[in-house]
């Protein structure tokens, strides 16, 4: 397979077999500085429904429909 | 100065960052309302797309971060939204909010007290909202909850203190700090809620859709201020029948 399936926030989006969530996550315009502290990104990923610490980002290879959510906090009361 | 979960806060206006028209107005808002704990709501990112800054201008100020759970249904998704806060923040806190209803926006009780438990037991520090029912902020403080945010009246609507009777009730019996939130949409109120005895207030509405928010932010302040240097100075009784303030003496009689 040249290329896998991936789920982001609901849209389906291709990408090289084994690619990093970091990778991916910098490829989707989601992380504009990887040299950026990355407790201070402001960001939190859920792979296939389960919370992926930042840490683990780096070494976590995506499969072939594997489903990722990802949130940030906005204005809200 | 407000403790919550030992933590000490100078103000007692805790603000509401939605509804602003701009996040630039927004933390002005919030500088001019001196407010010191501010909310924030979870949102799913857009690739590709410019999201809202609130969040790194909130960091530029010296203000402790209150994620929501806005947008739950159930405990279960609460639960969910408090650890991936937690995860954006590395913080403990927490403004549990659970409100399946979208008409009313009401929050389910029975969610809201389930969330809770599990949430206390992970370590983080709970700020529960929920209805002016001092029964059920009884049982949100013993499970561990921090403080207590009972409503004055539906999200958004401005209608002031519309459960005030429950809410002295919820004051009078609770032990842990009690935050009137929803509903206050005057300054005049939020005096009134921290006259009554409210360890603080949160407003967001109110100052957000003002027609000068800056300005109405630091109404606000002082409102809450005022009430509460009243209510420290002892609010006096309030009684049936006339009692006067100077002797009756009939000095314009001649004896």
């Amino acid at each position: 397979m040249s290329q896998i399936s991936i789920s982001i926030n609901g849209t389906q989006v291709t990408c090289a077999p084994n690619t990093s969530v970091l990778a991916f996550l910098t490829t989707q315009g989601l992380i504009q500085d990887i040299s950026q502290d990355m407790i201070q990104n402001g960001m939190a990923v859920a792979k296939n429904g389960s919370i992926l610490a930042k840490p683990l980002w780096a070494n976590s290879s995506l499969q072939h429909n594997d489903k990722l959510d990802v949130f940030t906090l906005v204005a809200g009361g | 100065m407000l403790t919550l979960a030992n933590q000490k806060f100078s103000s007692r206006l805790l603000m509401g960052t939605g509804k602003f028209s701009s996040p630039s107005i927004m933390k002005r808002s919030v500088k001019s309302a001196k407010s010191t704990m501010v909310t924030l709501a979870m949102k799913r990112l857009s690739a590709h797309v410019e999201h809202d800054n609130s969040l790194a201008l909130l960091r530029e100020l010296n203000v402790t971060l209150l994620p929501n759970t806005s947008g739950a249904k159930n405990a279960q998704e609460a639960i969910f939204a408090a650890e991936l806060a937690y995860e954006v923040l590395g913080s403990p806190w927490v403004k549990l909010e659970i409100h399946p209803d979208q008409q009313h926006l009401l929050p389910d009780p029975i969610e809201t007290l389930r969330a809770a438990e599990v949430l206390v037991k992970k370590g983080f520090n709970v700020l529960p909202y929920c209805h002016a029912d001092p029964v059920l902020c009884r049982r949100l403080e013993e499970v561990g909850c921090a403080a207590v945010m009972p409503l004055g009246a539906p999200i958004g609507t401005n209608q002031g203190l519309q459960t005030a009777l429950f809410l002295r009730i919820i004051i009078e019996q609770a032990n842990v700090p009690v935050i009137v939130d929803a509903g206050i949409g005057k300054p005049s109120e939020a005096m009134a809620a921290m006259e009554m005895g409210a360890d603080a207030v949160l407003v967001n509405t109110a100052i957000a859709t003002a027609a000068n928010p800056v300005a109405m932010a630091s109404a606000f302040s002082k409102a809450v201020e005022i009430g509460r240097n009243a209510y420290e100075a002892g609010m006096p009784n309030t009684q049936q029948d006339a009692q006067p303030s100077s002797p009756l003496t009939q000095f314009l009689v001649q004896e």
